[in-house]
């Protein structure tokens, strides 16, 4: 099944000042200033972690999703490894929780080399089908294993989490958000990046040119695993808690970190963490305003907002700013003459 | 006789599956979307089945085939209409879109439901009849009886039909057949409509044996998948017979390892299928995937 893939990102240039690190730098410093800012009090800053968190998950996905053009449906198994790895080594072996964040992360590129075999033979819908089958077989098995503790999960003693205070939290989803927008950032600058978008937008024409396209898939794929992973065992420290099905989940992660990176903008740097944002700390919001009288509405306005969001802005929110942008260009210096 | 319990059983379950994989590789054969929200579209079924008895006394067997069916193609042809035309350049944005509407409407329900589990009633909901020694769940056998109905008439409908015939060369070739005469815009508002008519229609004669929930129609999702990988893209019959397969393996890897692996047990067989034999047991091609 060939695939006519919609060109996501080819209007940014590669020269643009918001792909240098002096850009990064400038817009991270900002984004870090604006979010302590609004984490005044301690519920909007749990919104503002979620957002963050997210944010770096997002970003963690893009580079497989945006960059490489393969859309997995499946990180949320990354998601769960870095989690599990992490609980069970401390409940468990009395670890320290950087070696249990290491282990995770290396399980993640073991696993996403592995299954890079079969599930890079599928091709769009097809690998994005393969990949939610992954999650589904992921989630039985953590379920059905007595060592993964089934379905009552793992709670991680109060006395064995690193720390409890939201504000400390704040830094440290931060600075994994920072962390997988340099390594995102790094990669595009790169060679590697400038493979992984040939084998996107042109698979035969980047095979013909001398690049494989299997490897740079299964690099983006080891990269963006090891990422999620991170960011998963972070997620489950900061909770304290692992529930098998909220982790594994393809509605709440597995398939979600996609939309948040589709409704930010695909293959673009700052696109995936704005999508993520505004949408997951605006879900909670909705979530706990509408507490108790409309279930369930927080989550349907994230579907409308998607299905219009692949109906008029294909580009996302990055996209439309960038729109927005070049239009206020052109009336300033309209303005001028 | 443990044995052809578990037969029996998996036989049943994977008329369910065929039922509901007829519609989405209907879907995804001519339209070529994979279309995520199929299984919202069954648990939908399910609710205004049940909203159907409650209110206006109505067996859900009748309501299946009066009501349930034209709803459901008028909902079909507008998410068509609304959505999916929009996207058929792009399968991405198209996943992105099916994914958006799980969400609308697992949640639109779940605010109307408030998360109440409903069933319906019928004269046959928890009869069994005796063949052969074992006990068959006569809804169950229902549904069985009526994949294999759907799955004949379907296959008549595409073979010896003028449109049906329309239908396979839309989806043998889009381009080609618009050069022929054919209004394929009409040819996928069709398709969608009787694809999302079969998903309503196997929600409504799910409610007698199953309760409904938000997150049923979800469940359904992967398996139908399954289903429509092993028999391969398009093809009427290969998903009949896969759902049957999968339903006896499911039952079989249930008795023989453990009910909790079941499922892990097909998605590796269907993650096997999808590399080894990415056409299916019955499916040609998957480029030109040949219907019925």
């Amino acid at each position: 099944m060939t695939l006519e893939i919609e060109k996501t990102s080819q209007k940014t240039t590669l020269k643009s000042p918001l792909k240098s690190w002096g850009g990064f730098v400038f817009g991270m410093m900002i984004l870090g200033i604006v979010a302590r800012l609004i984490s005044a009090d301690d519920y909007y800053n749990s919104l503002v972690n979620a957002g963050l968190l997210f944010g770096g998950l997002a970003v963690a996905w893009n580079i497989l999703g945006g960059y490489c053009g393969q859309f997995s449906f499946g990180h949320a198994v990354f998601v769960g490894i870095g989690a599990y790895s992490v609980a069970l080594t401390k409940t468990d072996q009395n670890w320290g929780t950087i070696p249990g964040i290491i282990l995770g992360i290396m399980i993640s590129i073991a696993v996403a080399i592995a299954i890079s075999w079969p599930l890079f033979r599928l091709r769009g819908s097809f690998f994005a089908i393969g990949t939610l089958a992954f999650s589904e077989v992921a989630l039985s098995l953590a379920l059905y294993f007595t060592w993964t503790k089934g379905a009552l999960g793992i709670q991680i003693p109060f006395d064995r989490l690193p720390t409890v205070d939201q504000k400390i939290w704040l830094l440290v989803f931060f600075a994994y958000l920072v962390f997988c927008m340099g390594a995102s950032l790094f990669l595009i600058r790169g060679r590697l990046g400038y493979y992984m978008i040939s084998v996107r937008d042109d698979e035969a024409t980047a095979a013909a040119s001398g690049i494989n396209p299997l490897t740079i898939k299964t690099i983006a794929f080891a990269i963006s695993a090891a990422l999620t992973s991170l960011g998963g065992s972070l997620y489950v420290l900061y909770l304290g808690n692992l529930d098998p099905r909220a982790f594994l989940s393809t509605l709440e992660i597995g398939a979600f970190i996609p939309l948040l990176a589709l409704i930010g903008g695909l293959g673009t740097l700052f696109g995936p963490f704005l999508g993520a944002l505004f949408l997951e700390p605006g879900q909670m919001y909705l979530r706990g305003q509408f507490a108790g009288s409309l279930a369930g509405i927080s989550q349907g306005t994230v579907g409308i907002i998607l299905i219009l969001a692949a109906l008029y802005f294909r580009h996302g929110f990055w996209g439309a700013l960038q729109q927005f942008g070049r239009w206020a260009l052109r009336i300033v210096k309209g303005g001028n003459k | 006789m443990d044995l052809a319990i578990v037969l029996s059983s998996g036989l049943l379950i994977g008329g369910i599956y065929a039922f509901i994989a007829i519609g989405l590789n209907l879907i995804f054969g001519v339209v070529r979307v994979a279309n995520f929200a199929q299984g919202e579209f069954v648990m939908l079924g399910m609710f205004v089945t049940y909203l159907l008895q409650t209110n206006l006394k109505l067996d859900p067997y009748i309501s299946a085939w009066l009501i349930i069916a034209p709803l459901g193609f008028i909902l079909g042809a507008l998410v068509y209409i609304l959505v999916i035309r929009r996207l058929l350049d792009d399968h991405y944005m198209q996943m992105f879109a099916t994914f958006g509407l799980i969400f609308v409407f697992q949640n639109l329900v779940l605010s109307l439901s408030r998360g109440e589990a409903k069933q319906t009633q019928s004269v046959v909901a928890g009869k069994t009849i005796n063949a052969f020694g074992v006990d068959v769940s006569i809804p169950r056998l229902i549904i069985l009886l009526s994949a294999i109905a759907v799955a004949l008439l379907l296959i008549q409908f595409l073979n010896r039909t003028i449109v049906g015939t329309a239908m396979r060369a839309v989806a043998q070739d889009q381009k080609t057949s618009t050069l022929m005469g054919i209004n394929s815009n009409q040819i996928y508002i069709l398709t969608f409509g009787i694809s999302i008519a079969l998903a309503a229609m196997a929600g409504a004669l799910l409610t007698p044996s199953y309760a409904a929930t938000t997150e049923i129609g979800f469940g359904f999702i992967l398996p139908a998948f399954a289903v429509v990988v092993l028999g391969g893209l398009g093809s009427v019959k290969g998903s009949l017979v896969g759902g049957i397969l999968i339903g006896v393996i499911e039952g079989l890897a249930g008795y023989l390892l453990d009910p909790q692996l079941k499922q892990a047990v097909w998605f590796t067989l269907f993650l096997i299928v999808l590399v080894i034999r990415p056409n299916g047991l019955f499916g040609k091609s998957v480029k030109g995937g040949m219907l019925a």
